[in-house]
């Protein structure tokens, strides 16, 4: 990564930390087991724990589980290179123990990609229901567990019906069971039940995170997401094709917003307690596309109603009213800023 | 009544008539012709090799011009008028296909797979998408397969990036009813827009499209005078017709689009399809349209009806890419017909 581009994640890291890290004590010194932390979200987490051992002298050390280890080194290596990180290549189906002095346990590996949940959904239920079990079952042997925080899904919940502005930690609509593409709402939500039978069984000490949507540096553009095709089409000249009139509803946490909430629970969460993470603001595809188009001279073009003419209108806005109030989380991007600093980011990786 | 909504019409004229030319489209007629689609105001003009990007060689048939000079008479003359590719994966590929077609200034690329094989389009929409291309997905000889199998390959290209899913009624074996569950289910389960690509075996290529658009379809393809594979593709001047009948928004000049399958006429005198014996017997077997030369050529060779020809191919369920297996099956026609002829050791 280019410097510009490493300054700009440093300096957002920072941010969400500014004024929050006294919060962060209970983590100094301390273990971590990371599953997944080679992916979007884990690497925001890495630069956020760098940023404390660094800047803060947390002294934390992190051993990371991922099926992407060797190429994660390759490509960051300002984070690889650590000497409080070790990466370890590996599948979490076969996970068999994690280190035993792991006092903050993160699992957060899971199969998200939408193109293998359509191509190869059993394996998506496999990699996210079986490694969920892989993990708690490794997590009851440790002596020294603290917290555990499993990360979910927004949509292990079920459809937000179109009525309801927000939906919080209590919601529980419909998932299609006859459906192949129900699997990753179903893995997640198995998961969740499993990580509360771990509860009951043994008294695991651990909280449940269901994240709904982010961007932020880092995120592959290749993801057929609205906020990913959306940007990668603009950085491309454009148009920005949307299916629908626009009018689908979505809400869009910046990255290191998302990686403060997780530490902040580790830290502060209650055990046994459930909360949604994501970003209360609420925007519409037509308006998200606007704010993307916004950052380019010529602005490009948006098309909409270009799909099926009952094109279905979603709504999907976590409230985080539970996260507010028990541990004062509010996000410190907004969707706007967010997606300049993203945009930036792209940028700066494109121009090498 | 619902306002009717746009329909984006696809020219097949230079790529499915590639297969009624034995590939032996010129680049005079390319310009030509691309020319006269211009005017006409269809959305994309399609061009290259019958099977696609890549195809060209000496087991579907060579093309008598590089694809990259294709594409390039062609690009010289559009303007609104967008530049379409089919691909199948298989015969292109990335490196040498694909990012050659970018640069040419492909703005479609149309990426093809047989119905249920949506799989292997992963890495050639993801490609096109991130280089800034539209994609759409291509499902190929439909015919063979439920509704229900569609949708789900449909699903698989659509969480690949694709921007929009035509089913190809490839053999022409398709009837109203089948064409109109199909489209249907995928119109009312998809986000991205539907179409249909009819071809005219059984002589339903209008019947089909209609059906199409009555279940929610919003792309048509079709091919001047029907150049194309088999019996022909729907006559695009009839789609231009029927859309303006219906009242069906579309950028398409109906009286250019009737001039440009005169030029057709003209540029393919000789080649234009027809139905004939081989090929109603193919939209029967439903086998794919493009085997009809080949089938044609093998079975003169071999003494064989290849009406029996494509029978046995469907028996066989032979798909696109599989024309090695037109040799094997006339050959056990043949020794089947005359024991004399069995191979010796």
């Amino acid at each position: 990564m280019n410097k510009a581009a490493l300054d700009l994640v440093r300096e957002d890291a920072a941010a969400v930390l500014n004024g929050r890290v006294p919060s962060l004590e209970a983590l100094k010194g301390a273990q971590f087991s990371l599953t997944g932390g080679t992916g979007f979200l884990g690497t925001w987490l890495l630069e956020l724990i760098a940023r404390l051992n660094e800047e803060h002298g947390f002294g934390i050390r992190v051993w990371s589980l991922s099926r992407g280890a060797k190429a994660f080194a390759l490509k960051w290596p300002h984070l690889a290179s650590q000497p409080w990180l070790r990466l370890v290549e590996g599948d979490i189906r076969y996970l068999a123990e994690l280190p035993r002095e792991t006092q903050y346990l993160v699992h957060a590996a899971a199969l998200t990609d939408r193109r293998i949940c359509a191509s190869n959904p059993s394996l998506v239920g496999e990699v996210n229901t079986v490694g969920a079990m892989r993990v708690l079952r490794a997590a009851n042997l440790l002596e020294d567990l603290r917290k555990a925080v499993f990360l979910s899904s927004g949509l292990a919940v079920g459809r937000q019906a179109w009525e309801l502005q927000a939906i919080d930690e209590n919601h529980s609509g419909p998932v299609r069971c006859d459906r192949a593409e129900s699997v990753y709402a179903e893995s997640k939500r198995m998961a969740e039940v499993l990580a509360q039978c771990a509860i009951s069984e043994w008294k695991a000490p651990l909280v449940t995170l269901r994240p709904f949507a982010f961007v932020g540096p880092y995120q592959s553009l290749e993801l057929p997401w609205a906020v990913t095709d959306f940007m990668r089409d603009s950085l491309r000249g454009g148009p920005i094709r949307i299916m629908g009139d626009g009018a689908t509803v979505r809400s869009i946490l910046y990255a290191a917003d998302f990686a403060y909430a997780v530490l902040a629970v580790l830290a502060n969460g209650k055990s046994l307690a459930t909360y949604h993470v994501g970003s209360d603001e609420a925007v519409d595809l037509l308006s998200l596309a606007r704010l993307i188009a916004g950052h380019f001279t010529p602005m490009p073009e948006i098309r909409t109603g270009l799909g099926q003419a009952g094109h279905e209108r979603t709504r999907l806005v976590p409230s985080i009213q539970r996260l507010r109030n028990e541990l004062g989380f509010a996000p410190r991007f907004t969707v706007a800023a967010a997606l300049e600093r993203s945009l930036e980011w792209h940028r700066m990786m494109e121009r090498g | 009544m619902a306002e009717k909504l746009a329909i984006t019409v696809c020219d097949a004229t230079l790529r499915d008539g590639s297969h009624a030319y034995s590939h032996q489209i010129t680049l005079d007629q390319i310009r030509a012709y691309a020319a006269a689609a211009e005017g006409a105001g269809f959305d994309y003009l399609e061009v290259g090799h019958g099977n696609g990007l890549g195809a060209s060689s000496l087991q579907v048939g060579l093309s008598k011009e590089t694809e990259g000079e294709m594409l390039k008479a062609a690009r010289g003359c559009l303007k609104k008028t967008r530049l379409s590719v089919h691909v199948m994966p298989g015969y292109a590929t990335i490196q040498r296909e694909i990012v050659g077609a970018i640069e040419a200034g492909v703005d479609l690329f149309r990426v093809g797979a047989h119905c249920t094989e949506a799989d292997v389009t992963q890495r050639h929409i993801g490609h096109v998408r991130a280089a800034g291309k539209e994609a759409w997905g291509i499902l190929m000889m439909t015919h063979m397969v439920e509704a229900e199998v569609l949708l789900e390959e449909a699903k698989k290209m659509q969480s690949y990036g694709a921007q929009g899913i035509v089913l190809m009624d490839s053999a022409g074996a398709s009837l109203p009813d089948q064409v109109r569950a199909k489209v249907g289910l995928l119109a009312e389960r998809l986000d991205v827009p539907v179409g249909y690509h009819a071809h005219e075996n059984l002589g339903l290529g209008v019947a089909n499209a209609l059906a199409a658009l009555d279940a929610g379809a919003r792309i048509l393809d079709g091919s001047s005078r029907g150049f194309g594979a088999g019996a022909g593709n729907v006559k695009l001047e009839l789609v231009a017709a029927v859309l303006h009948r219906l009242g069906y928004p579309s950028g398409v000049d109906l009286y250019k689009a009737l001039d440009a399958s005169e030029l057709a006429a003209k540029l393919f005198a000789g080649s234009l399809p027809e139905s004939s014996p081989v090929s109603i017997i193919s939209g029967l077997a439903g086998v794919f349209s493009g085997f009809a030369k080949p089938v044609n050529r093998v079975s003169k060779q071999l003494g064989i009806d290849p009406r029996d020809l494509f029978i046995e191919l469907g028996r066989r369920k032979v798909v696109g890419g599989q024309e090695d297996l037109i040799l094997e099956a006339a050959q056990e026609l043949a020794r089947k017909k005359s024991p004399a002829t069995q191979e010796r050791p």
